[in-house]
């Protein structure tokens, strides 16, 4: 530590800490433009200049470490006329044109040069201009879908071209000339798109560059700021929402340093305009001859329940299913669930919808079986090595893949890649490993016979020696020294994190393939060490949320077996009724129930099971066989407008509530518009469906009193307080503490090769683009002005064959169904393999799927 | 007067490796990694009190000491040839006449460091400079003095040439190892300095072509031949690039301490057309100018500076009576703003403005005010910048106002400069 004074003031910061850093931790403001405190400081706008005793010149504060006994002093005349004159210097040519610029009001220039103030400019010559015309503000370039560059106003800080460098390793936007006609640009006719681009829109300490859906929409000082959590994928960003009216203008970071460290992806930033889009559902409806026609709560709540009741009595409450939502809160699936389990009093309920091998359902009193992250995303900074299984990080999980790039970057961790294809990750990886399709459980199997110990019994080394790093080669395609050396490496490594994603979720021995891993990391340590472990990633914004919340056909909340005694006791009181212990139907076995005439009610709670379901054509006939269904929606979709009654749902932005983020963090959300027409948030029409039946234990009238039941019920969450989840939420660690002492028993995971299908050669894989998170996403016009077109992704070389080119029109076709799209050739895949994105509801890439079949083979041919 | 540097500078075809060591080349070399071990070279150089010659003057054998010796990194010599200081052309001429005489003074300046790879920045323009160093490069090579096992002594050094994409600001130690790096030509911020975090965050010298080409006779002739020639503080010789109204411009090789008078008018020939000499630029643009009054001013590091200005590169520009001071300073204005990296705000901002202000006062629009603003501004830049540019830039403005302010203030007079020559914007 390090003693120094600041205006007098002492103050102890750490060694290596900059004076302005002892300034900041005092409270005292010292103004700045190029320094960025998640930035390597280049000390070049030189706003921050202060006074340091003894030193003949002022100090530039953001570069000059604190050295023990300085006396700093910021507010000293000669620091304050250094500022002076340094602010005196950036207005020069800066246009101020600040009463038509979109800054305004949060603009750090304004905000600087009102602090200085100075009010006069010494300065009578032409700016300069970067373009021909005198006008300044509305000398703009779009330099991308979503941005805009208005030159003339930049203040040369770098910062923008340095966080794209620094932090997500992306180089589209870079500084061009020299001197004062600096600029930056992107290269000619390659516009800005990467994910992170909006984090530089909001760092841009002037109004340089701004974004194309919030400019001149709005000024900021009419708006209110709302505290949200992204809705899309699970990493749980944390948003701030600017509202006015009921309208939503913008999404920005808030920042929250164990999650996203205050970098946003452009989903997250640019995907709030699904909230106030025009098709979202108005009214309750009620199918009248065939058609779906508005109706009033009332005639619909009145509908529901007189069905409940006569479907209960006549039929028993197992002819009852539900589908709950990775979407909804923890406080709608709380509520759905226990509706399912105490108005109806039946355990058919799931919200796994887009899995065709189910895992077995997690418990939450073992780290193998828990199922979800192990780690926290803060950790993969403490880990010695990373190493991703069956995931595009980028595309499923960016915020992860920035906490991974900066391990990379700054820890110098390595990071190994384990895919059947190139993800933009790869760029990082010190080793990358591509496995065929399906042979990913060999693989690992192979490294763990290559990584034996003492931890294996002699039938465990029998077993997994017949994996030999020359048969698996061959088997797999990867190089047997490869293995070897990798096997080797993650052995030696002192912590190491694995982390699973939707390709291994999704994959047809996801069960075997994750043992595998755990054996692997078994043998190496990693299960017991601390800041390492298995971490499974799930994909949605409350995947995590909804398992927890116990919305499968066995779990009560907490992932509690429902057989266990003390617990279904305790739940049985607080919810004052009786609960089966006959585990439901998983999702599979709803459809099948439907299909069969054995379930007569389904109740879906934002779920789009048409176009999420691994067999389109199955869950359309099976929808249409439904004697009575409900669902909740936002949009009209494939699946809403199939039902019997729809219920406008309000989406994540109109309601409070908490979700819990792909690594246990419960974090809260605030409501930032009133749910848009007479929609209604999802807990709020289950308690008033209740009521309406008489429940009375369905009285809620806030999202906190059911946040309150479930922190006092659900045993991981006990004792988080609502009130005190504060900025940046709580995760649930019972486990990890017993983390040390665990133990294990191997298991046998064998290989079972994937079968071919004749006449079908490729192998059809999905996921999301980048830009995109599932098919919610594409009801974004923004992120649809980056990609709005479905594709499919297929081996170069395959395609040569085939004469097909890229934008070609192709049809993919199984035995299942056929659809039409683009070709976009790519050198990321390998041969026998595609890549369909699930994003676009115009692509029905589902209708090619057959939920009886693991794997779904395909043709291609040119249209 | 000795001659170091340039002392086989007229010999014919010097600059191929059979004509240099027939003339006495590579054996300082020879002797260094037969008779040395690098600590003796760095304390014989910190003896010998030679002093950086691309413009700061900072000790050679001090720079050299600050390298780590426990690093594990590697380390790296950068030889700076960037030259492009209006004025200054000395390294050009000794890399296209005598470039062997630079490549061993790197050679054993790396030995001395501990460097085993040294790069060679040349300045894009220096087309023929790059072909000679280049050719001398891999002659050196053939012959066993650059590569594995140099002189069978073990050291290993490989030595590579990289043309700047012209800029001045890559002559800036700083700025040179970020366009090595690849990036823009930016300055650092320092600390850190070169010797700690130079090229790719490893130890890092950087030393001008002059410099090194001082180090082989060095170790040839010792610390005490060396401490003998020049003045106390200032040891050795010193180019003088001698340009402007002059009759004999050139480069010219002169002991440390020789009177400013003796080269203007006994080697350059004097003033072209006998007129009268008005100011005198003795270092490169970047230091205040002198007047006829200074002439007997000595031409070594301390007298220069006890004159108010600095040796700097040695670019000794001669100006004569039918200069327009303003003008003068217009155009050294042109070229710092047009070199500005643009990085830090007071040089990127302040060298447009104050180029505004010269030229309005140079084309008649001048007002009496713009003197003053021209003197805050430079206060505003002075000592806020990153880099020795900001610094640079603002001296011509200040030295042409001491000492020739009734020639601004005829500027607003007149409406305008009474001299005919008009100078061209671009
Ligand atoms: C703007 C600027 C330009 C410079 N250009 C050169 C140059 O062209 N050649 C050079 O040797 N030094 C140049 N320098 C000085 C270098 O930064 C550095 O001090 C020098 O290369 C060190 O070598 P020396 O110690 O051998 O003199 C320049 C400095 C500044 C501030
Ligand atoms: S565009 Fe904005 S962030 Fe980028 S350099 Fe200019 S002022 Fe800084
Ligand atoms: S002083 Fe000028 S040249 Fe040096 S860093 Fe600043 S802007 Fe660049
Ligand atoms: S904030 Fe310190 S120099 Fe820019």
């Amino acid at each position: 530590m390090v003693k120094i004074n600041v205006d007098g003031k002492p103050v102890e910061v750490e060694e290596g800490q900059t004076v302005l850093q002892a300034a900041l931790k005092l409270g005292i403001y010292c103004p700045t433009f190029c320094w960025h405190e998640k930035l390597e400081p280049i000390g070049a706008c030189r706003i921050c200049l202060v006074e340091i005793e003894k030193s003949p010149k002022l100090a530039v504060s953001c570069i000059t470490k604190a050295m023990e006994g300085m006396n700093v002093h910021v507010s000293s005349p000669k620091a304050i006329d250094g500022r002076k004159g340094v602010m005196e210097m950036l207005l020069v040519n800066h246009p101020l044109d600040c009463p038509t610029c979109d800054k305004g009001g949060e603009c750090d220039l304004q905000d600087v040069a009102y602090y200085v103030k100075n009010d006069r400019s010494r300065f009578g010559e032409p700016k300069r201009r970067f373009l021909t015309s005198a006008r300044s503000t509305f000398d703009e370039k779009q330099i991308g879908p979503l941005m805009y560059l208005t030159m003339n106003r930049c203040i040369a800080c770098f910062k923008c071209v340095r966080m794209l460098k620094e932090v997500a390793g992306e180089y589209d936007l870079g500084a061009f000339g020299r001197g004062v006609f600096t600029e930056i640009d992107v290269v000619k006719d390659q516009p800005i798109t990467n994910e992170f681009s909006g984090n530089t829109v909001e760092i841009c300490p002037v109004g340089c560059l701004t974004s194309k859906p919030f400019r001149y929409a709005v000024r900021t000082w009419l708006t209110q700021k709302k505290s949200s959590v992204c809705g899309f994928c699970s990493d749980g960003c944390n948003l701030t929402l600017w509202v006015g009216g009921d309208k939503i203008f913008r999404a920005t970071s808030r920042k929250n340093d164990a999650v996203d460290e205050g970098w946003i992806c452009d989903k997250g930033r640019y995907g709030y305009d699904i909230v106030n889009h025009s098709d979202r559902i108005k009214t309750p409806l009620i199918k009248k001859n065939g058609k779906l026609e508005p109706a009033t709560w009332e005639e619909t709540f009145d509908l529901i329940s007189n069905k409940i009741k006569e479907t209960k009595d006549k039929f028993g409450p197992d002819a009852f299913a539900g589908i709950g939502s990775a979407r909804c809160s923890n406080e709608d699936n709380y509520l759905f669930q226990k509706f399912f389990r105490t108005v109806v009093g039946t355990n058919n309920i799931d919200h796994r919808v887009a899995f065709k091998r189910l895992l077995p359902s997690p418990s939450s009193s073992s780290i193998e079986n828990l199922y979800t992250m192990t780690n926290s995303i803060e950790e993969l900074e403490k880990t010695k090595m990373i190493v991703v299984i069956g995931c595009d990080i980028t595309s499923e999980h960016p915020i992860i893949g920035l906490r991974i790039k900066k391990a990379v970057n700054n820890y110098a961790t390595p990071l190994v890649l384990i895919n059947s294809k190139k993800t933009k990750l790869n760029a990082w990886a010190k080793t990358e490993i591509l496995p065929k399709f399906g042979t990913e459980v060999a693989l690992i199997n192979s490294l763990c016979n290559a990584a034996l110990n003492q931890k294996a019994d002699q039938g465990f080394k029998d077993w997994v020696k017949t994996y030999s790093p020359q048969k698996v080669s061959e088997i797999t395609g990867v190089e047997a020294n490869a293995i070897s050396k990798l096997a080797e490496e993650i052995s030696s490594a002192e912590r190491c994190i694995f982390l699973l994603g939707r390709d291994v979720l999704s994959h047809p021995q996801n069960q075997e393939l994750i043992d595998a891993v755990y054996n692997l990391a078994h043998l190496t340590g990693a299960l017991n060490k601390p800041h390492s472990g298995v971490n499974l990633l799930w994909e949605y914004n409350n995947s995590q949320g909804a398992l927890d919340m116990g919305v499968l056909p066995d779990r009560l909340p907490g992932l509690t077996p429902l057989n266990q005694a003390d617990y279904l006791q305790n739940v049985e009181k607080v919810w004052q009724s009786k609960i089966s212990t006959k585990p439901g139907f998983n999702i599979h076995q709803i459809l099948d129930g439907i299909d069969k005439g054995e379930v007569k009610f389904l109740y879906v709670m934002e779920e789009n099971l048409v176009s999420n379901y691994p067999d389109r054509k199955y869950a359309q006939a099976v929808l249409a066989k439904a004697a009575f269904s409900v669902v909740q929606e936002i949009f009209l979709s494939e699946t809403a407008q199939r039902a019997t009654v729809v219920l406008p749902a309000a989406s994540f932005a109109e309601k409070e509530g908490t979700f819990t983020s792909v690594e246990r963090r419960v974090q809260k959300f605030q409501r930032g518009v009133r749910p848009q027409n007479q929609s209604k948030p999802d807990w709020q029409i289950i308690s008033m469906l209740a009521l309406w039946m008489d429940y009375e234990n369905f009285n809620y009238d806030s999202t906190e009193k059911i946040s309150t039941e479930i922190f006092s019920l659900v045993p991981s969450y006990l004792g988080l307080d609502y009130k005190k989840l504060g900025n940046n939420g709580a995760q649930w660690n019972g486990f990890v503490s017993k983390k040390e002492a665990m133990t294990y028993s191997l298991k046998k995971t064998d290989l079972k090769p994937i079968q071919s299908e004749q006449g079908y050669p490729f192998i059809l894989t999905t996921g999301n683009l980048v830009h995109h998170c599932g098919t919610l996403s594409g009801y974004s016009e923004n992120l649809n002005l980056v990609v709005n077109e479905s594709f499919c992704e297929m081996n170069q070389q395959d395609a040569e064959k085939l004469g097909i080119k890229t934008n070609d029109e192709i049809w993919l076709e199984s035995a299942s169904g056929k659809i039409k799209t683009k070709a976009k050739l790519s050198s990321n895949l390998q041969p026998g393999m595609v890549f369909v994105p699930i994003n676009f509801k115009e692509l029905e890439v589902n209708l090619l799927m057959d939920k009886d079949n693991l794997v779904d083979w395909i043709k291609i041919s040119k249209v | 007067m000795t001659k170091i540097v340039f002392k086989n500078i007229d010999k014919p075809e010097q600059y191929k490796i059979e004509n240099y060591i027939k003339n006495g080349g590579y054996q300082g070399l020879a002797k260094t990694l037969k008779e040395y071990k690098p600590a003796d070279i760095i304390e014989m150089v910190k003896k010998s009190g030679l002093r950086g010659r691309g413009g700061a003057g900072f000790p050679t054998g001090l720079k050299w000491g600050f390298i780590p010796k426990d690093s594990k990194k590697p380390k790296y010599l950068c030889v700076n040839a960037d030259e492009s200081e209006p004025g200054t052309f000395k390294d050009r001429e000794i890399m296209e006449k005598d470039p062997h005489i630079s490549i061993e003074g790197a050679i054993i300046a790396s030995y001395a460091i501990g460097a085993n790879v040294c790069f060679y920045y040349i300045r894009g323009e220096f087309v023929l400079c790059a072909q000679r160093i280049q050719k001398a490069i891999e002659e050196a090579y053939d012959k066993g003095y650059l590569g594995k096992n140099i002189l069978g002594s073990g050291y290993n050094l490989d030595m590579y040439l990289y043309r700047g994409a012209g800029a001045y600001i890559c002559g800036e130690e700083t700025a040179l190892l970020e366009s090595l790096e690849g990036k823009r030509g930016l300055a650092r911020v320092k600390p850190p300095f070169p010797a700690v975090e130079g090229l790719y965050k490893s130890p890092t010298v950087v030393n001008n072509v002059e410099t090194l080409a001082n180090v082989p006779d060095i170790v040839l002739k010792g610390a005490d031949w060396f401490l003998s020639i020049g003045t106390a503080k200032s040891p050795g010789t010193k180019i003088f690039s001698l340009s402007g109204h002059i009759n004999k411009p050139g480069n010219y090789e002169l002991d440390m301490g020789t009177p400013l008078r003796h080269l203007i008018y006994d080697l350059g020939g004097g003033i072209k057309d006998n007129r009268k000499l008005k100011a005198i630029i003795p270092g490169g643009p970047s230091v205040p100018i002198l007047t006829e009054e200074h002439l007997d001013v000595k031409l070594d590091f301390e007298s220069l500076v006890q004159a108010g200005t600095m040796l700097g590169s040695g670019g000794v520009i001669v100006m004569d009576e039918t200069t327009c001071m303003v003008k003068t300073a217009l155009i050294l204005m042109n070229f710092f703003k047009h070199e500005s990296c643009g990085k830090c705000t007071p040089c990127r901002e302040g060298t447009v403005w104050l180029y505004d202000i010269l030229y309005r006062l140079e084309h008649g629009e001048g007002k009496k005010e713009d003197i003053d603003l021209l003197l805050k501004v430079c206060e505003n830049i002075g000592g806020r910048t990153i880099c020795a540019l900001g610094d640079a830039a603002i001296v011509p403005v200040q030295s042409t106002i001491k000492y020739f302010r009734e020639e601004y203030i005829a500027h607003v007079e007149n409406r305008g400069c009474l001299t005919p020559f008009k100078f061209q914007l671009n």
